[in-house]
């Protein structure tokens, strides 16, 4: 079991891309939120810091886009909790935003790369 | 999402049940409950926050950030009433005269009727090409007595059809009256249902036999004015052209029938022979009934016009070469199609020009609101600095506009309330059935009208003055470029305003000057002690025998009354219109100006015989030419310098020969503004009598209205007099003018007010916008004279350019109206000169107040700004 010396250091989400996660997750099939922000940082292999304050909004805002919606079930221990699937649209959002991603990682990656080089 | 918005608590639930999920994983791995409950609440965060953050991605937010513009909007308003007021003011002037129009239009031409279920009521027309050979009394798509039985009889898709003509006629009771009313087909009422007052509408039976039931049932107007009020007044008799009617009922109050002009009785449609001195009912190829039907329920028009069209192609089978087409309308109080017609062309052209006012009112404001928005540029800097959105920015902008609006707009109602019953009675004319109360229509067009205004003039200077240039504005900058062409706009919007306000006022200050001009000309003959004696002789049956007993008896007993000097007959009266006839000349017609009278005409109008004699009693006599009195423009056309005493001429039929037996004086009879041309009189024919009778009195005529009254009807009770003092039938032939004065004048004066403001807009936006410039001017030397002359330079140039362009319609108007002018002329320097002043003057008063502002500018303020 971790402890906090050896926790491993996390970086906080750049802006924009727990949208994109969120719904990455949800490919699985449907989460709570709380099983959302466990995902991510799992995924991550605990890389990843989510702010559990602002995940919430960003629910709201994507259900608000009709990209997931949302429906009050029980979690596997019981518990109430308000469970979020991915819509057609959703799907399609993150096939976009996931292209946009690797371009975007890409073009980072080639400019660090050549900088890297001359170095 | 906005379907299914989400509740706070649904909101928190989730939040709660989230903070439960994390602790239950903490507690998993080894913490206590109670560390783990820490611990998930650390790891969420701030839960107030994200509650927050959620109620900030509601909808209803922007009902939120209304409330909060809505204070903050009254709040700024109260802080600069002047602004708010000029604003306000503006725009109940431009809305209210355009719903006030509207309320006119909607009243005569869109109200339901003030009948039963009035959404299916429709009116029946016809519209005929082809070879077409009709009676009219009214307008030729009017249907006839036996078109309508046919319709009536075919229509099943209509629950009724009834008909009705209107009718003149005189009534006799105290005093015979001209009174007007329908003939009705007997299921009138209750095709409209409209209820009996009083009474019972008419009966099947009483329509079926042409003569056989003179029965009536009158207005509540009626009812109220002639009849007392009477509550016993069924079965008692009307006498309708010497003819007795027993009253069966009394229609609702507030129900004079479905035409403007209102009706005061209604008689079945089978006593017309009786009413009227025609008698239509069995002809077919007639056009006098208005037909006004009921949709039968779930029926649409074009269903019942595809099936009345039936009916009329079987009545075309029988008249080859004629199509008729059935129009069938909604029923409103314009119904026939003509009227519709010149309805519309009318209604867009008032409502355009209506319009007008509402564009000049909403340019002003928006004027005004850039020069405010100017001076409010630190405010709204600093309120973006400090974060708000542009959308806010706007949002706020145009709360405030809608607030102006919205004020004006009811200031507005209140103007639209009062103004068209007003400009209805400026109109010639009796009774009219138009109701002009404000309803939802009304409250609904003024609302609109008052939200495009707001778009209209909130939009530009709010979208403006929301995409500052931060940087600049903080540092004291003035506006960045691309404001000229907005302010050429803007210059000439003033123009425009100046133009039609001076043009306005011009043109009241010539009538004015007319109606005064025309108080003070002497016209050449007496107007003051004269009363007027009409009578209707002919609807109440007389023929020329009699009528020729009636007036020499009337004309004996007028000349006995005390206080009457002489009676004279005449065929016309002067200045009421002008009366011409042809003679020959050398071969030539030509036409002259003429008129019928007795001997006593000339004494009785104060006219001076100059030459000669007038006509005797016994004159004119079979076998000799007719005697005639010419006036000296009369003898130099015709005889030249000869004597004209004893000279004969012919009419221009040959058929008449005249003799000429004395000269009097010219007059101004035809109009006030010039002598008369040519002109003769022709002595009166006593057996062939005119119906006028004028006398002269030695005290004030109207002290003897009553006696000569009386007069009347102790000859006969059925005959309607008309008596009047000539003072009074004058004021009627003038009023048109004297309104057209009134009307062109107070409108003018409320433009003027507009174009004021306009010019205020304008000039306080420069100043503001060159505030700095002035301080650089100031501190460089320039004087106080020099800053002046700047500012006034500003504001007068759009309204020199609209007072020239005023003047040059001014004087285009000035020829139109010449008629009414009196002789004063079109280009009357007093109403120029003045009016210009008075707006020069005006707009000096405008531009000053800014211009106090310029000269009070200190440059070390300004210049420390930077």
């Amino acid at each position: 079991m971790s402890t906090r010396a050896d926790e491993p250091e996390r970086v906080a989400l750049l802006q924009g891309t727990l949208d994109l996660l969120i719904l990455r997750t949800l490919v699985l099939g449907p989460r709570h939120g709380q099983g959302i922000a466990r995902a991510i940082e799992q995924g991550s292999q605990d890389a990843l810091l989510v702010d559990h304050g602002s995940l919430y909004p960003a629910l709201q805002r994507l259900e608000g886009r009709k990209w997931i919606r949302a429906k009050w079930g029980t979690s596997e221990n019981n518990r109430k909790a308000r469970f979020y699937e991915l819509t057609r649209a959703g799907r399609a959002q993150l096939t976009r935003e996931v292209s946009q991603w690797r371009a975007l990682v890409s073009a980072i990656s080639s400019v660090l790369g050549a900088e890297g080089s001359r170095a | 999402m906005f379907f299914r918005r989400r509740s706070q608590r649904d909101f928190e639930a989730e939040v709660r049940s989230h903070l439960e999920l994390e602790a239950d994983r903490l507690a998993g791995q080894g913490l206590s409950p109670e560390e783990a409950r820490h611990a998930a609440r650390r790891a969420f965060g701030n839960v107030t926050h994200a509650t927050e953050r959620f109620y900030e991605s509601r909808r209803v937010r922007w009902l939120d950030a209304l409330g909060r513009d809505l204070r903050y909007a009254l709040r700024t308003l109260r802080r600069s009433p002047a602004f708010a007021l000029t604003a306000v003011l503006t725009l109940a002037f431009g809305l209210g005269v355009n719903t006030a129009i509207f309320t006119l239009i909607y009243g005569i031409a869109l109200r339901p009727l003030p009948v039963g279920h009035p959404e299916r009521v429709v009116t029946l027309f016809q519209e005929m090409r082809g070879k077409v050979s009709r009676a009219v009394f009214g307008t030729p798509t009017m249907i006839s007595y036996p078109e309508y039985r046919d319709y009536r009889d075919a229509a099943r898709t209509l629950s009724g059809l009834a008909a009705y003509g209107e009718i003149g006629v005189s009534a006799a009771g105290q005093e015979a009256l001209g009174v007007h009313g329908q003939l009705a087909t007997c299921n009138y009422f209750q095709v409209l249902e409209v209820p009996m007052a009083l009474g019972r509408p008419f009966t099947p039976e009483e329509c079926e036999r042409p003569g056989a039931s003179p029965v009536v049932v009158v207005s509540d107007g009626f009812w109220r004015r002639r009849l007392g009020s009477d509550p016993a007044v069924l079965g008692k008799p009307l006498t309708l052209n010497s003819r007795v009617y027993t009253i069966v009922g009394v229609a609702p109050r507030g129900f004079g029938g479905t035409e403007l002009r209102a009706a005061e009785f209604w008689a079945p449609v089978t006593m017309q022979g009786q009413l009227w001195e025609l008698d239509w009912l069995a002809n077919r190829e007639s056009s006098w009934l208005t037909a006004i039907g009921r949709l039968a329920p779930g029926v649409a028009a074009a269903r019942a016009r595809a099936e009345l069209e039936l009916v009329a192609r079987r009545a075309d089978a029988s008249n080859p070469g004629r199509t008729t087409t059935v129009v069938l309308n909604r029923g409103t109080l314009t119904n026939n199609p003509e009227m519709r017609r010149l309805g519309r062309v009318v209604a867009v052209a008032a409502l355009t020009l209506v319009g007008l006012v509402v564009l000049m009112a909403c340019a002003n404001v928006m004027n005004l609101l850039l020069a405010r928005a100017a001076a409010r540029r630190r405010e709204v800097g600093i309120r973006l600095s400090l974060g708000a959105g542009r959308r806010r920015l706007v949002a706020q902008f145009m709360t405030e506009s809608a607030l102006l609006a919205l004020l004006g707009g009811a200031a507005g109602l209140l103007l639209a309330r009062w103004l068209p019953p007003l400009l209805l009675r400026a109109l010639p004319g009796q009774q009219l059935t138009v109701n002009l109360a404000p309803d939802l229509g009304i409250f609904l067009y003024a609302f609109l009208l008052a939200g495009l205004a707001a778009l209209g003039f909130g939009l530009l200077p709010a979208m403006q003055e929301s995409r500052l240039d931060l940087v600049a504005v903080l540092k004291g900058d003035a506006a960045g470029g691309g404001r000229s062409r907005v302010s050429r706009l803007r210059n000439g919007v003033v123009a425009l305003e100046v133009a039609g306000c001076l043009l306005l006022l011009i043109v009241g200050g010539l009538l004015t000057r007319g109606v005064v001009r025309a108080r003070s000309i002497d016209p050449g003959f007496e107007t003051r002690n004269l009363l007027v004696v009409e009578t209707e002789l002919r609807q109440a049956g007389y023929d020329e025998p009699r009528t020729a007993a009636f007036m020499r008896e009337l004309a004996d007993r007028l000349a006995a009354l005390p206080g009457v000097e002489t009676v004279a007959a005449t065929g016309s009266l002067p200045l009421t219109g002008r009366r011409t006839t042809g003679i020959r000349s050398e071969g030539q017609d030509v036409t002259v100006l003429w008129n019928v009278v007795s001997g006593s005409y000339f004494r009785t109008m104060g006219i001076p015989l100059l030459r000669g004699r007038t006509f005797r009693a016994d004159e004119p006599r079979a076998g000799a030419p007719i005697p005639a009195v010419i006036t000296p423009a009369f003898a130099r056309r015709f005889f030249g310098e000869r004597d004209p005493l004893g000279r004969q001429f012919l009419s221009s039929t040959d058929s008449i020969r005249y003799e000429v037996v004395g000269v009097a004086a010219d007059v101004r009879s035809s109009s006030l503004a010039e002598l008369d041309g040519p002109f003769f009189y022709e002595a009166a024919n006593a057996a062939r009598p005119e119906g006028r009778l004028l006398l002269r009195t030695t005290g004030d005529p109207g002290a003897l209205r009553a006696a000569a009254a009386q007069a009347v009807r102790s000859l006969d009770r059925n005959v309607l007099a008309l008596v009047e003092p000539m003072e009074e039938r004058l004021a009627l032939w003038r009023k048109p003018v004297e309104v057209g004065a009134m009307l062109a004048s107070l409108l003018g004066l409320l433009a003027a007010l507009v174009a004021v403001v306009g010019v205020y807009g304008v000039v306080s936006y420069a100043v503001s916008q060159r505030t700095r410039e002035i301080g650089v001017r100031v501190a460089l030397g320039a004087g106080r004279g020099d800053i002046l002359r700047l500012v006034f330079r500003q504001g007068l140039v759009p309204v020199a350019a609209g007072a020239v362009i005023g003047m040059a319609l001014a004087a285009g108007a000035g020829q139109v109206i010449r008629g009414a002018l009196y002789g004063v002329s079109g280009l009357d320097p007093l109403a120029f000169l003045g009016m210009l002043g008075l707006l020069l003057l005006a707009a000096s008063l405008a531009t000053l107040l800014p211009a106090r502002r310029a000269i009070r500018v200190d440059p070390a303020v300004t210049l420390r700004s930077d």
